[in-house]
């Protein structure tokens, strides 16, 4: 995207005030999306993105200046004013870039651009109708589709030239069930690194008809309960919770300046043993993954809870050296408006023993949260709260009556610890993760699993 | 190539492929920001960036393109996604570009005061974050201390003879902090948006925070049940956030607004006043036209709980029959924007509306309000921090709570309005609130 020579001379500007490292991260990014919505496209967009970020490090401190104005000229100039925010002593920095190996996996099947905009509007209408077909309670259905192909290139001054691109697409239904005066509305998505073949091999009508009845069941849902209950969380997009409340906690950005809980606590039980996790950006095609990331490093599968026991923690390069740590291919950022940090890729708590109806079965009060919605967490209290998008009550042992409006609160630590069931039914939903470092696509997961005692707020 | 240069070529381009209606959004930024950690400028930050955004009409539809690309070589690829966008689109309701000509109100912003330039800015962030440490030793960590300063400009220019522009700065400082007391951990920020000097206090500031924060320790339980609520005045403009949709006429359409059959009709409390004011005197979000280039005016949106007005833009404003409201958005998105979106002062000081509420619960923060909403039926339920009242005061701080209800009864459930209208960053302001009362659970 950007010649070599150029880049050289870029990062020797940036250097020439004592910086001890400096990058420049450049990035493409096209985006499509498709609407579609009472059956009529509703709505075609286009984005086209591309900028550079330098960022200068002077021991733990430093300076990031961004531009899209991408002429020598101006990048040259962005270098300057980015190296007048470092006053230290000149080093000798000599570098030689060199093209990153990189296995690049992920590729896709079939390009976007090998179906016409009106092609896939069409099947998305297509896929609206088996929605609205399934029952006359459905009143609307509404689709979304986006397509994103992101080219990145990360140089820096340890010599590194890692270009990449990685293309992914998800696909988004809803339907509005409405009876009498109630109101409803149920979704669901699927996504990865595809191409077209997002759509292949899947029984799309299935899918369909699944957000249609979950907004139909929602109708007759009656308000939860509140109070302190034995939660059962389903699997897949359960595994947000994790996500939010002891992941966020792991990355360096929050350990390095002792803002989280889990700070100074490797080598320790920090959860049930029965909780073994792991952030893998290397799973192929999961919606979460990349091959390099952000500033350079390639990726891998980081082992972070054993057991119970934490293992590891997600560390960037900045983070690292105020943790005396290496980092491990998990710096992330939206796009180049953005420095770098760690961040989650595919994050997940790997199967247990248990099977999802042995669980049920086991819990002679509860809640079943079989599908959760988003959330947030504060990092230096771990205290988190989630809004619960499908839940029922459990009595002896069964699964009773739907209820709506449940929200869990608690603390992460609280949660890890009281994990006593964990499924053997693992699976992965997507999602984006917002924080510092922008909105970037992750994967959540989780077998099925029991945590004693949450708090549940309710309408009751 | 030079802006101007830019898109002028793109303007002679579509002209001259014959393209009957469109439209150049265009707007550039500039800033800078400072953040300090443990004695030192941890970092710095600038930032210099365009945007484009080109819409063309075809039949009845608008398309766009979003681009920060700004090379000659991509007219073509511009001009022709943008023209694909729109033939694509099957809509009924016809979308226009604004092109009327129209005398623009004269807006009041923030503009730098002379003496804002000998301001030493790391020196303050350093000297914020040092009064901090020293307020107290239960200050555990100063997790985020900054400045955050920058300007901006924008431009449409269409077809139709469209040609306004307008620019403005911004500036504001904060800190956000934890403190610790028997292995309990409570967080609080403070932030100042600011145009002088003298608005700059950092011992003041840093004495806010460590208040608010120390304050939350010791927190204590209660069981769940119904409580009277006392909002404070930031914490309901936040909630306004939330639920600001209800009055954009898309929500309507989307079916996320249940509002669309009740105008001139009661939907919230006596005295209650809504309102959504692009020309107030320095306001975050005031503006002298709206994102179609339609001028801004004031809209009551709620007065004494009738329904007046839901907000429109150009093709909302059309399909329903009324004049446009000025809140149109531009670009691809062609949606409902807010401008300073607010409740109307009462005349209750804070502490008459916690004298008159007597026993009940004070909610400082929400938090998770991006998830705990539904807006096709109105119910919510958020996490939140907040205070016991007991006997007209604010008592214990509680351990975290949820708060749980639906927004179309919290509009008629208002009881008291305070008097110390507060805006937040976001452009959304609010006094004290009392609301009869609603399910809490307590951790």
């Amino acid at each position: 995207m950007l010649d070599k020579n150029l880049v050289a001379e870029i990062l020797t500007e940036a250097l020439s005030t004592g910086g001890d490292y400096a990058e420049i991260f450049v990035g493409n990014t096209l985006v499509n999306g498709l609407y579609t919505s009472e059956r009529k496209i509703k709505s075609s967009s286009s984005s086209l993105s591309y900028g550079a970020g330098i960022r200068i490090f002077d021991g733990v401190n430093f300076v990031y200046a961004y531009t899209n104005l991408m002429d020598r000229e101006n990048l040259l100039k962005t270098a300057q004013i980015a190296a007048k925010g470092i006053k230290s002593s000149q080093k000798e920095i000599k570098f030689d870039l060199r093209n990153l190996e990189l296995e690049k996996k992920h590729q896709i099947q079939k390009p976007f651009e090998s179906k016409s905009k009106k092609e896939k509007a069409d099947l998305m209408l297509k896929i609206s109708e088996y929605a609205l077909n399934a029952s006359p309670l459905v009143c609307k259905a509404d689709a979304t589709y986006t397509e994103v192909t992101r080219r990145t290139l990360l140089a820096n001054s340890l010599g590194v030239w890692a270009e990449d691109t990685i293309a992914r697409s998800r696909f988004f239904l809803s339907a509005i069930a409405q009876k009498d005066d109630v109101i409803e509305k149920a979704g669901d998505n699927f996504g990865g690194l595809y191409g077209l073949e997002l759509f292949d091999g899947r029984n799309l009508q299935e899918f369909a008809e699944n957000v249609a009845s979950d907004s139909i069941s929602r109708l007759s849902a009656e308000l939860c309960p509140s109070g302190k209950m034995d939660v059962v969380i389903g699997n897949g997009f359960g595994g947000v919770i994790f996500h939010e409340a002891c992941g966020h906690g792991l990355e360096a950005e929050a350990v390095a300046k002792n803002a989280s809980v889990f700070a100074g606590k490797l080598g320790q039980q920090i959860a049930s043993p029965l909780v073994t996790a792991y952030d893998d950006a290397t799973i192929d095609h999961a919606w979460g993954s990349i091959n390099v990331d952000d500033e350079g490093v390639k990726t891998q599968r980081k082992l972070l809870i054993e057991n119970g026991i934490l293992k590891s923690y997600m560390v960037d390069r900045l983070n690292g050296r105020r943790m005396g740590m290496e980092p491990n291919g998990c710096s992330r950022r939206q796009n180049y408006t953005f420095s770098p940090t760690s961040r989650m890729s595919n994050t997940f708590i790997a199967n247990g023993k248990s099977t999802p109806d042995e669980i049920i079965a086991n819990t002679e009060k509860g809640l079943f949260a079989e599908k959760m919605g988003g959330g947030s967490v504060k990092p230096t209290t771990g205290e988190f709260n989630f809004s619960v998008d499908r839940a029922y009550l459990i009595e002896n042992g069964k699964i009773t009556k739907q209820v709506k409006g449940a929200k869990l609160i608690g603390s992460g630590i609280q949660v890890l610890e009281n994990i006593d069931m964990v499924g053997n039914n693992m699976s992965l939903a997507c999602g984006m993760c917002g924080a510092s470092s922008g909105k970037i696509p992750t994967t959540v997961g989780q077998p099925t699993i029991r945590v004693r005692n949450i708090t549940v707020g309710g309408q009751k | 190539m030079q802006v101007q240069e830019f898109i002028e070529k793109l303007y002679q381009e579509s002209q001259a492929q014959g393209i009957n209606q469109f439209q150049i959004d265009y707007s550039q930024s500039e800033n800078f920001s400072l953040k300090a950690m443990d004695g030192k400028i941890e970092k710095r930050s600038f930032k210099n960036v365009q945007h484009l955004s080109f819409s063309v009409k075809e039949g009845k539809n608008i398309g766009s393109i979003e681009s920060d690309k700004l090379e000659e070589g991509d007219i073509p690829l511009i001009i022709k996604e943008a023209k694909e966008n729109a033939l694509l689109m099957d809509n009924e309701e016809e979308n226009f570009f604004f092109g009327e000509k129209r005398e623009y109100p004269v807006v009041k912003r923030n503009t730098p005061i002379k003496d804002y330039e000998t301001l030493d800015k790391e020196q303050f962030l350093l000297r914020l974050e040092k009064a901090a440490y020293a307020q107290d030793k239960r200050v555990k960590k100063v997790i985020s201390c900054y400045l955050n300063e920058g300007k901006y400009q924008t431009a449409i220019r269409n077809s139709l003879g469209l040609n306004v522009s307008e620019g403005g700065t911004w500036a504001f400082a904060g800190i956000y902090l934890s403190v610790e007391e028997n292995g309990i951990i409570k967080t609080a920020s403070e932030y100042v948006k600011f145009d002088k000097k003298d608005d700059l206090n950092p011992e003041l500031m840093a004495q806010k925070a460590v208040a608010k924060a120390l304050k939350k320790l010791s927190p204590i339980s209660i069981p769940s049940g119904k409580y009277k609520i006392v909002f404070e005045n930031e914490c309901f403009a936040e909630l306004l956030n939330v639920m600001k949709n209800l009055f954009s006429a898309t929500s309507v359409e989307e079916k996320h607004s249940k509002l669309g059959d009740k105008l001139m009709q009661k939907i919230a409390a006596d005295g209650v006043t809504l309102i959504d004011n692009p020309l107030l005197d320095n306001g975050y979000r005031t503006r002298a036209f709206d994102g179609e280039g339609y001028p801004s005016q004031t809209n009551v949106i709620i007065k004494n709980g009738v329904l007046q007005t839901l907000l429109h833009n150009l093709r909302t404003a059309h399909k329903f029959g009324v004049t446009p409201t000025g809140n149109g958005i531009g670009g691809g998105s062609r949606g409902v924007s807010y401008s300073n979106f607010y409740l109307e002062n009462g005349n209750l000081s804070q502490d008459e509306v916690l004298k008159q509420t007597k026993d009940g619960v004070y909610i400082t923060d929400l938090t998770g309000t991006h998830a705990g909403y539904s807006a096709v039926s109105g119910d919510f339920s958020f996490g939140a921090e907040g205070f016991l009242i007991k006997n007209g005061k604010i008592d214990k701080a509680l351990n975290q709570l949820t708060i749980s209800g639906n927004v179309y009864d919290l509009w008629q459930d208002i009881e008291l309005v305070g008097n110390d209208l507060k805006f937040t960053p976001d452009g959304c302001g609010s006094p004290t609130i009392a609301v009869k009362p609603m399910q809490i659970s307590c951790n």
